[in-house]
């Protein structure tokens, strides 16, 4: 037939160009999946909140490969570091690819400084659900709520992430708002930084025997920190370094320099019993250096 | 009134609510992956993969049928194109193409030139038995049977299998005439 090109083979997956994104299918399409998702692991769970853990476990998936695509194709390769940055990132740039629009507002806990809101008049995935009176306060939101939980974990933030209706005044249906707690070891500032930055020692020793590798996918190599601050990594390996040194010093010193302060003239019964003030004043000077 | 002319593939396409591809493609991997988890054997999760599609199907020929408004088909040919360039540009967005008619016309093959389910897939070796897209191949079934026509539908070339183009067979085991819930003497 003419005009009917075969389509491209590629030996490898990696190879293939990752495309724009900007292929559509209708909403009924997507409608009908997910109510199939839905009912499928509604015969799979003997209770409301195992549904909306198992949903949003399917959202999580989706949400680190969201969190990958959109990092290189959008943002070229940068992840966001701070805090705001990737809720910022979340609320606009991955709202606008998934659902063809940000979202409606993104705001923080006034009772918890380590809750955040994003709100949305009607999730996409909602619109064509009703939820009967006898699951109570179910809501198929648990979904997104596991695609913004995957993007903020993968990213360095670990968070735990709901969805809830919040009734609005005046209006018929309910808003939702999906909340995010975020763990402890995130800091509550908007600055915080990611968990996993990796310290200035690993940087270098990446750069220098491995050559220089894109950032972003050197990271996805899983070296973590668990410091809060990058910056406060840095001094703990060094200060690591630093105290290895002076242990080593102190063993060296103890072992091979002490005999120069033997007294000769005294003989070799005084050899047994080094003067010990010395060995004292020398460790007290490597550790008061390392401090 | 005379019935308003059937619409292009195109068209109703153009005029339906669209959503980005590749949040569908994400979800139906998340589906895949549950299922895979789930069931362990690859021929359970085609089984349920072909389920999921057939539950689907008999719900989606409503929207077809009232978005297109195409009347009787005359024959399985006829229907077969409606599948292929209206059924699949105005759900998925992609042209399909009918080829391969056995001698009776009651056999033919699907070819889909794109296909978004399975973009960014791989099938690792411990899957070399799953039929991915066999979602697809349950819509086709249960669609044609809420029209009066039992099919059969196999894949019969699969990209992800590391043939050249994705393939599906439709067969036409028999047209079940409408029955009434009522009888007449009664």
């Amino acid at each position: 037939m003419i005009g009917a090109g075969k389509i491209k083979q590629y030996a490898n997956i990696l190879e293939k160009p990752l495309g724009k994104g900007k292929q559509e299918v209708s909403l009924s399409a997507f409608a009908f999946l997910f109510s199939e998702l839905v009912q499928y692991n509604q015969t799979q769970v003997d209770n409301i909140s195992e549904l909306e853990t198992r949903l949003e476990d399917a959202g999580y998936a989706v949400g680190a490969r969201v969190l990958e695509l959109l990092c290189h194709r959008e943002k070229g390769n940068r992840r966001e570091t701070r805090l705001l940055g990737i809720l910022s990132f979340v609320h606009s740039t991955v709202w606008k690819v998934l659902f063809g629009k940000v979202a409606d507002s993104l705001e923080k806990g006034t009772e918890h400084e380590d809750e955040y809101m994003i709100s949305e008049k009607e999730l996409l995935v909602n619109k064509f659900i009703s939820i009967p009176k006898d699951m109570g306060t179910f809501h198929c939101g648990a979904f997104v709520a596991g695609i913004v939980r995957g993007v903020l974990d993968n990213a360095g933030f670990p968070a735990v992430v709901t969805a809830h209706f919040v009734p609005v005044e005046g209006q018929q249906r309910p808003r939702t708002t999906i909340l995010i707690k975020f763990a402890e070891e995130v800091g509550t500032s908007p600055n915080s930084l990611a968990s996993n930055i990796p310290s200035l020692t690993k940087v270098w020793y990446c750069k220098e025997k491995q050559g220089w590798v894109d950032y972003h996918a050197w990271v996805s190599l899983e070296f973590s920190c668990r410091a809060t601050a990058g910056r406060e990594a840095v001094n703990f390996s060094w200060l690591v370094g630093l105290m290895e040194i002076s242990m080593l010093c102190i063993i060296l010193y103890s072992t091979v320099v002490s005999d120069m302060f033997v007294d000769e003239s005294v003989g070799k019964s005084q050899i047994a019993d080094p003067k010990p003030f010395p060995t004292l004043v020398f460790a007290t000077a490597i550790g008061a250096i390392s401090l | 009134m005379p019935p308003a002319a059937p619409r292009s593939g195109e068209a109703i396409f153009a005029s339906v609510e669209r959503v980005n591809a590749e949040l569908f493609t994400l979800t139906y991997g998340a589906i895949v992956r549950q299922l895979l988890t789930d069931l362990e054997e690859v021929d359970e999760v085609n089984k349920q993969l072909d389920q999921m599609g057939y539950n689907i199907g008999i719900r989606l020929i409503d929207e077809f049928l009232a978005k297109s408004n195409v009347s009787r088909c005359v024959d399985f040919k006829e229907t077969a194109e409606m599948i292929a360039k209206v059924g699949f540009k105005m759900f998925l967005g992609v042209t399909a193409s009918v080829m391969n008619w056995d001698a009776d016309g009651t056999c033919c093959s699907i070819l889909l030139e794109d296909n978004p389910l399975v973009d960014f897939v791989e099938l690792p070796d411990t899957c070399q038995g799953l039929y991915y897209c066999n979602i697809l191949s349950g819509v086709i079934r249960g669609a044609l049977e809420m029209v009066a026509m039992k099919t059969e539908v196999t894949w019969i070339r699969d990209m992800l299998r590391g043939d050249d183009a994705y393939e599906l067979q439709v067969k036409l085991l028999k047209q079940v005439p409408e029955e009434y819930p009522y009888k007449d003497d009664e």
